[in-house]
């Protein structure tokens, strides 16, 4: 049995019956990462000598798709976490390296702390300041939207040192960090998003992440990177989810046994929202499959995985409560909360404006490496 | 084991990687490339990684540093020492 296997098992007997009622409550309990803890999934992106279980980007990418089919709140935990893991592994101090093996193991839960009010998409605005302190360093600054941060044990943070950006992990018990939950949002309900606060919260150096100067780029960049392939990939489990549900829909008989399938204009739609579900996948597995190769271009293929997906979502969940007519209006129900969700896939990890202009960025350097191609000295 | 590299080679990679993403990259040798918001976040990491590619080295956290990135002069100087050219 593969770990996928585990995951899809335990998704269906211990989560499927309880995610209604805990979206409905607007919050997962606190404990809701230590079952997924037992299939390996927290320490996918960490290696096994800090008690990992390493797996590859495409199986890491294919266990948020099964989950988001469950609860795309749920899998941004994935998100947020695997950002994290990928990050202390990478660039943490070996005492804060050492501690890898609680969060892939133990179920508790990392998050990643960016966002402030008025620094969303332009994080170059970025206010919070960490500060040289005697021993280490002194934070100052207040986080929004933090996923997770809530229930989260270690955090992230982003912050402007004298020597520029960098990053910092800060626990939850550190003193000087205060948690405030956000106020709940129409979908990711369950997820627990809090506000950070940090007044003067003092840690030592071995929590710096990465050197000054490169926390948005080295640390940051890479992290959104894996991010939007999780969102890629979750976007893609939303949208089967929901167009296995508008097919189920337009199956079914009606009370004088014509079937909505029989309409041509509702035809289009499905064919419409197939391709987009369909196309996305493709390019999320090529995504994953190029960051696993190392590949030159994989940035740019996950910028292009994120946006096809993202709206592939939002395709796929309009066209499923459409669908749906009234039933799809219920505030509770499955349908109604696609919408809501996908809504969310197209804003966190870069909103989709943000990553059509890096993708821009992109296309327009693959082109001019390949249309200029040898080095200049041959020009 | 990294090939030796000169800085004139070092030089000609950086700025055919960098005339990917910039318009003119003529006379910008010392021209502030990271703290002067010449590219963007994903295109220093990007850059790191084709450095790495180019010239078979590996940046370590150490030489993580600005002074090492944030010029092409720093750049070609990064590399040199990285694989005992000059």
């Amino acid at each position: 049995m593969t770990a996928t296997d585990r995951l899809r098992d335990l998704l269906q007997d211990k989560y499927a019956d309880r995610i209604a009622e805990w979206e409905r409550a607007g919050a997962f309990p606190d404990d809701v990462a230590s079952g997924l803890a037992d299939t390996g999934v927290l320490g996918a992106m960490v290696p096994a000598e800090h008690g990992g279980t390493a797996w590859s980007h495409r199986a890491y990418g294919e266990a948020n798709r099964l989950v988001a089919q469950h609860s795309c709140g749920l899998q941004s935990l994935l998100t947020v976490h695997g950002m994290v893991t990928s990050a202390l592994n990478r660039s943490g101090s070996v005492p804060m390296r050492a501690e890898l093996a609680e969060l892939a193991a133990a179920g508790t839960v990392a998050a990643f702390a960016l966002t402030e009010a008025a620094a969303g998409s332009d994080v170059r605005a970025l206010r919070a300041a960490a500060e040289p302190a005697p021993d280490g360093w002194r934070l100052t600054g207040t986080k929004r939207w933090v996923s997770f941060g809530q229930i989260a044990g270690l955090f992230l943070v982003f912050a402007n040192t004298p020597d520029g950006d960098a990053a910092f992990a800060v626990r939850r018990d550190d003193p000087g960090v205060r948690i405030t939950p956000e106020a709940v949002t129409a979908g990711f309900r369950a997820s627990r998003l809090a506000i950070l606060d940090l007044d003067g919260c003092e840690v030592g150096p071995e929590r710096l992440v990465g050197r000054p100067g490169f926390g948005l780029t080295q640390v940051g960049g890479r992290a959104l990177v894996l991010g939007r392939m999780c969102v890629a990939f979750g976007s893609v489990g939303l949208a089967e989810t929901a167009l296995n549900a508008a097919l189920a829909r337009l199956d079914q008989p009606g009370p004088t046994g014509r079937r909505l399938r029989d309409h041509q204009l509702l035809r289009g739609l499905v064919a419409d929202a197939v391709v987009a579900a369909r196309g996305a996948r493709l390019l999320a597995e090529s995504a994953a499959d190029a960051l696993d190769a190392r590949a030159e271009w994989a940035v740019s293929e996950t910028l292009a995985a994120k946006l096809a997906a993202s709206r592939a979502a939002t395709v796929a969940a309009g066209v499923s409560a459409q669908i749906h007519g009234a039933e799809g209006l219920v505030e509770d129900g499955p349908v109604h909360r696609r919408v809501c969700d996908a809504r969310v896939m197209e804003v966190i990890e870069g909103n989709t404006q943000l990553v059509q202009d890096l993708l821009a960025d992109q296309v327009l350097a693959r082109w001019r490496a390949e249309s200029r191609p040898g080095d200049r000295r041959s020009r | 084991m990294p090939v030796r590299v000169t800085a004139d080679e070092a030089r000609s990679v950086v700025l055919d990687y960098l005339e990917r993403f910039l318009d003119d990259v003529e006379g910008i040798d010392d021209t502030p490339l990271i703290t002067g918001g010449l590219l963007d976040s994903l295109v220093v990491v990007q850059l790191i990684d084709h450095l790495q590619q180019s010239f078979d080295i590996a940046v370590a956290d150490e030489d993580l540093e600005l002074s090492n990135f944030d010029s092409v002069n720093a750049i070609v100087g990064l590399v040199a020492r990285k694989t005992g050219g000059s």
